[in-house]
Order: structure tokens, then sequence, then C-alpha cells
């Protein structure tokens, strides 16, 4: 479904009320009595499982696929490990050394579970559940590919033992995503999650040479007023914002060690920018009351910012409880009530 | 510029190569094993986990580090006194089930390793069998230290000290946790001894835990 992207943004940036998108896909499951593994491995399924995160809480204002962050690293060869209770994870790198990079293929579309994905993506666009509501593609980031085909220490040690090679698996996993992310263009998605997390444990120096550029190619080559692309970093990047607004990203996603207020302060008013509320010590370790009261603190606190989305700071696990879920909802619902006209 | 200072300033710079060469030069020079260790590799890098607490250096610069001060460990090890590996005591870690991350707690190996520990490392995605099993047959292990990354392996520590307490290993063994996901509170609420917030905070815990 065509949704013009930029006066979505616009909308949410005029709304009366603050709106709201956590990454809530492996916490619904529990709901349709769907497990971990057919959520991830089935296409229709992990549509039935998008579609159950809108049907349970219709606030939120977009549907994302499943937080498979092995989708990628499978497509070039990695082992993955499936379990039940957990979201899938790489078990084995592809690349051995250095060395191995150049010999490196890159993969089509075809490879791996990214059929899976983009069926699960037509599936959920066509449902009548969704209404109006774009629908993102997730998908990782260059230098988290990269450190998940390598290795994730050996990468990040890679970055300062020989820069080039480093940036010789950048080019592969970059041409890669774009390519990835295009499918999902093509499927119909409205925008990608691009998940960086791994960038977030590099300098800020490091964090624009190995990450933001690289992002950047993928933004330019795909961003436009259909298609929107949310820059997801979860790690302590206070020193990297200006990176990541450089990406042209039109979405800015934060985890919890950052200062919200001090990120909004420091990014344009017209990107998005969502977070970030402990996926752990609010979210699954709090009370419903805490998760209530850490919710409505953040609210507050940002309250001044038209681009602020509330949201989890990174995707959140299967084990969440649907009481902590609510009381994050009840809090944003009876914010709005005693702020309508927000941005008035 | 000391024999030390100069091994440290390779360490730092994650020069491993050099760190042997001048670990080297320095046993030529007739210095003490021991004060190497201590003065070249370990003082180094507690200096840089200091950084690192700061948010003035970042992961990758910490690992080469510890990678570069390993190797300068490996030299000495033959020399040391065998009386002094493992003086403060011996420890079990691992990342518990399910979960295959291993930073955090490869630095905190290399970080307790040079202070004094001696260190049993079962590695990633250990299932809770192995570790009862693994410190079963060794009774010297009187400290286990678990890891998750994940908030979706967290509670597997949990598992890992009932099944301790079943073992009737539970008395024996101090358990510390640490990771992303994990805090003091969650260290209470499972049973653990104490959590740890990174490598350098990890060997000040074992050290309070193993002095009881």
């Amino acid at each position: 479904m065509y949704i013009n992207m930029q006066e979505w943004a616009n909308d949410i940036i005029r709304s009366e009320e603050r709106k709201n998108l956590p990454v809530l896909f492996f916490p619904c499951l529990k709901n349709i009595d769907m497990g971990v593994i057919e959520s991830v491995q089935n296409g229709p399924e992990m549509s039935k499982a998008m579609i159950e995160v809108i049907r349970e809480y219709p606030e939120t204002i977009a549907a994302i696929t499943g937080m498979d962050l092995t989708v990628d690293s499978e497509a070039f060869g990695a082992t993955v490990k499936f379990s039940k209770r957990q979201a899938p994870a790489v078990k084995e790198a592809v690349l051995k050394s250095a060395a191995d990079i150049e010999t490196l293929e890159i993969p089509g579309c075809d490879a791996g579970r990214q059929a899976v994905v983009l069926e699960a993506v037509k599936a959920t666009l066509s449902s009548p559940e969704i209404g109006n509501r774009p629908v993102f593609g997730g998908m990782l980031g260059p230098f988290s590919l990269a450190a998940n085909l390598m290795e994730v220490s050996q990468a990040l040690m890679l970055t300062k033992k020989d820069p080039e090679a480093t940036c010789a698996l950048l080019e592969k996993a970059t041409e890669f995503l774009i390519g990835r992310a295009r499918g999902f263009k093509e499927a119909g998605a409205n925008g990608v999650f691009v998940a960086e997390p791994t960038a977030g444990l590099l300098a800020p120096d490091d964090c624009e040479r190995f990450s933001s550029v690289y992002v950047k190619r993928i933004a330019d080559a795909l961003q436009d007023e259909s298609f929107f692309i949310i820059l997801h970093n979860c790690g302590n990047v206070s020193k990297s914002i200006g990176s990541m607004v450089g990406t042209g990203c039109k979405g800015l996603h934060f985890g919890n060690n950052v200062d919200m207020c001090d990120v909004l302060s420091r990014v344009p008013a017209d990107i998005l920018v969502f977070g970030n509320l402990d996926p752990s010590s609010v979210f699954v370790l709090a009370s419903p009351e805490k998760v209530y009261e850490s919710t409505m603190a953040l609210l507050k606190a940002t309250a001044g910012y038209g681009n602020f989305v509330l949201s989890s700071g990174c995707d959140l696990a299967p084990m969440v409880s649907n009481e902590n879920i609510e009381a994050y909802y009840r809090a944003c619902r009876d914010f709005n009530k005693e702020n309508t006209g927000l941005n008035q | 510029m000391t024999a030390y200072e100069k091994i440290g300033e390779f360490v730092k710079k994650g020069e491993a190569d050099e760190v042997v060469n001048a670990v080297s030069e320095a046993l030529a020079e007739g210095l003490d094993a021991q004060e190497i260790l201590n003065l070249g590799l370990i003082a180094p890098l507690n200096e840089l986990g200091e950084q690192f607490q700061e948010g003035e250096i970042y992961v990758p610069e910490l690992l080469i580090a510890s990678e570069a001060m390993k190797k300068g460990v490996e030299k000495l090890k033959p020399l040391l006194m065998k009386n002094d590996v493992g003086k403060l005591g011996k420890c079990l870690i691992c990342t518990v089930e399910g979960d295959v991350h291993d930073i955090g707690k490869n630095l905190v190996i290399l970080f307790l390793e040079s202070s004094g520990f001696e260190v049993v490392d079962l590695g990633a995605d250990v299932d809770t069998d192995d570790i009862i099993e693994a410190l079963e047959k060794d009774e010297d292990i009187s400290l286990l230290g678990m890891s998750a990354m994940l908030t979706t392996t967290m509670y597997t520590m949990q598992d890992v000290i009932e099944e301790l307490k079943d073992a009737g290993l539970r008395d024996r063994v101090k358990v510390m946790i640490g990771g992303a996901p994990v805090n003091d509170e969650f260290a209470q609420k499972i049973g653990a001894d104490g959590y740890s917030a990174n490598a350098p905070e990890a060997v000040e815990l074992a050290k309070k835990l193993i002095a009881g």
C-alpha cells in the first residue's frame, strides 16, 4: 500500500498526541500460542504475529517484521541456532579470518530466509487489520552484519588492526543490504528498520567510518517519499548523534544508554526520534507500576519535542509480560489525555 | 622510559608482537617476571579499564590491548612462580546456554587471570549440566561467573543456581553474574552472590566473594 512517508512523519510531528512504536513482535507470540521458531521460519506465521501486535495494541503506529537479526548473516552462510524460547542467534561465523573477506560471495535476495520475511510483509500489507499503518522490514546495519559474519570480537579488533580489510567487508555487507532493502521496497514495504547495535561499541570516529558512511549509502539508494528508513543504534552513542543524523535516515531509534532529551536537543526537528525505555530493567524486570512510572517520566521529560516517538530501547524479549506492556500503553494513553494539544 | 613503561605502551597500542619482544628484552636485562607482569602488563590494562569506564576509550581498543597483554602473559607464564598462578582462587567462567555472546566474558577472564586468579573457561552457550559437571569434577573451583547478553537468556542463570543447590554445590561455590540486561537487583532476585557491570569491577567482586 502506498503511503507518503514524509507526510506520515509530518503528521506524527504535528500530532496533538504522543505516538508510540515499541518493538513488540516476540512478546505478543504467546497471545496467539505461537512459538518463536515458526514465527521466524514461516512467512504467513510471521505475518500473523505482526498483525497480532496491531490487533492487541491498536495505538501502535506501524507493523514491523520479526526482529530476527540472523536472516542477513544466514544468507551469507552463517549457522543459526533456533530456540523455542528466544530469538535466533548466529552460532558460527562465516569468516574465519580477514583473509576470507576477499573470496566472500555476496548472496542474492533468494538466499536463506529472506523470502520468508518478504512473504510476511506482503501478507501483512494485504491484511485489513493493518489499516493505513506502514509496514517496516527489519534488517541489520552494515557494521552489525560484518561483525556477525566475522565474530563480533574479531570484527571489532579488525577495525584497529586492518581498517582497509574492515572496509572491504563493509562494502560487501552494504551491497547485500541495499539489495535486501530493495527487496522490501519492491514487496511493498513502506520502509526498513536498520538494526546497527554493534556500531554502538565503536568510538565516534570509527562509528562514522565503519557504520554511518555505509548506512548513508543505503539511505541514498532507497529512501524517498514512499520509503522511510529508521536507523537503530542502542549503544552509548551520545558522541555519535551527529554521525547518525548525517546518514540521512529520516528516523533514528535509540537505546537506554542515552539521555533522550539530550538526543532530541541535538537532532533536527524534522527527523523522527524513537526511544528508549530499557528493554531489560523496565520491561522484563520491573513491576507494571514501575513500567507505568518510567514510561510516564519519559513522556513528561520529552513533552516539548514534537518529533519524539515513544518506544522500547531495543526489541523486546518473548518473556515480557502482558501486564508490563499494558502498563506502557496505559501510561501513554493517560499522558495523551492529560496533554491534549501537545504541540499547540 | 623504563622497560615496564615500554611494555605498557605496546599493550595500550595493542601491538602484540612488540609486547612479546619488549618482555623478552626485559627478561634479558634480568628484570623479575612477576614485576614485569604487575608493572608492564597488568597496570596498563587496569589503566585502560578505568579509561573504558570513563568512556574515554571503546571496546575495540580494550580488546586489542587485552589480546596483546595476553601474549605477554603467555611469554612470562613458564617463569612465574607456580604457586603465584591462581593464588587468589580458581574460577569457572561461561556464557549460559542459548547465548553465544562472549566479549564481556573474555574480558572478565583476562582481567581475572591478570589479577592472579586461575580461570577455567567453558566458553559460550554452555549447557547447565556441563557447568555442574565441571564444578563437580574440580573441587578447587570456588567461584562461578556467568554472563548473559540477552534478556531471553538471563533467567537461565537462575536455573543454574537452582541446579547448584540440587547438586549440593551452592555452599562451596560463590556465584557472580554480568551482562548487558542484568543488574544488582536481578542478581539478588535470582540468588546470585554479586553482580559486576564490567571486567575491572568483576575482579574486585571476585576478590570480595573469595575472601568470604
